[in-house]
């Protein structure tokens, strides 16, 4: 309980950090590059278009504050992994919840029917190209800002008209890979590019020794499943009767350590061969 | 590993099938696109029929 309602605490952090009308973390940013204190919203803090042009060499072009930002979020997740997309990101929270809205019997579990890493790194790989060929999808798939649209609605009467993309996404976002998949992180698992460049940036610096990452001690691993059933991303798989993490797809949301009983599963450094 | 690719290639068109909607004047709102969502639309259909065709699988199996 205690943990779940600091998970929950950790999300609404994340909300008064990032979304409007508070942003502070934009701010604060904004503040040591410019000198000045602005209202901002969360299209200053934009990950997914310094993402889209992180290879066509635009990037620079960008509004600054976006760029620090990107790179403050891979730096952590070189570290720490993905800890933004499990502890912070309130528009990845809203379909977890929402998700346990369903009977698990309505809801689909993908990895049951297709490998998440190749869909989720390929969707990165189309989404980095794209600019080569004149496309900016970056605000076309962009549950952040269905998120602003809606917490900005009840705060503030803010809304405008929704383009045909962004009800795809609310449709996608909200209603298939949320409350209709199990864990209700289909969308940060095949759609959202930020979080795969985390994962990718994680997958190569977890095997450094000072990295911290979600391990499992195999040695104490009863193979019970249970973490395989709480994982909202899927990331958790038994391999020969041993719970295995998927480093493509866990967001270290803590989830699995929490419902382990024999504490067979840490998050830290080193030991993760056991 | 050979369906590993297809996948990951699978996955990469999404963001691409966008090349083929661009360039009539969409405003972005319903009703006026250039089909600026296909990109939406290709990456449900992927994974509707992948989902489809294991499910389909599966229930033949159980038939033999």
């Amino acid at each position: 309980m205690k943990f779940k309602i600091k998970r929950l605490l950790c999300y609404v952090l994340g909300f008064v950090l990032f979304y409007a009308p508070f942003a502070v973390f934009q701010k604060i940013i904004n503040y040591f590059l410019t000198g000045k204190w602005q209202e901002l919203t969360i299209h200053s803090l934009c990950l997914r278009i310094p993402t889209e042009h992180i290879l066509d060499g635009k990037i620079l072009q960008y509004a600054s504050v976006s760029v620090v930002s990107l790179g403050i979020l891979l730096v952590v997740s070189f570290f720490f992994g993905p800890v933004f997309c499990g502890r912070l990101c309130p528009a990845g929270a809203l379909t977890e919840y929402l998700s346990k809205l369903v009977p698990e019997k309505f809801q689909i579990n993908w990895r049951k029917y297709t490998e998440i890493a190749p869909i989720r790194y390929g969707m990165l790989a189309g989404f980095c190209l794209a600019p080569f060929f004149g496309n900016i999808l970056a605000c076309a798939y962009c549950n952040y800002f269905l998120f602003d649209l809606l917490a900005n609605y009840y705060l503030h009467g803010y809304f405008i008209a929704l383009s045909s993309s962004l009800l795809i996404t609310a449709i996608m976002w909200l209603v298939i890979f949320g409350l209709f998949t199990k864990g209700g992180r289909g969308y940060c698992n095949f759609l959202c590019p930020v979080g795969a460049l985390q994962n990718l940036v994680h997958y190569f610096s977890s095997h450094l020794p000072f990295v911290r990452r979600m391990y499992v001690d195999k040695n104490r691993c009863i193979g019970c499943k249970k973490c395989v059933q709480v994982c909202p991303m899927q990331a958790m798989v038994l391999n020969g009767e041993k719970a295995d993490i998927s480093l493509h797809n866990c967001i270290i949301c803590g989830q699995c350590a929490q419902e382990c009983s024999i504490h067979a599963i840490h998050y830290g450094v080193g030991n993760y061969e056991k | 590993m050979k369906n590993k690719f297809i996948n990951f290639l699978l996955a990469m068109g999404v963001p691409f099938s966008a090349v083929f909607s661009r360039g009539t004047g969409c405003s972005g709102i319903c009703g006026s696109c250039s089909f600026v969502c296909t990109p939406g639309i290709f990456a449900l259909l992927l994974l509707v029929c992948k989902y489809f065709y294991c499910k389909g699988k599966a229930k033949v199996i159980g038939h033999a």
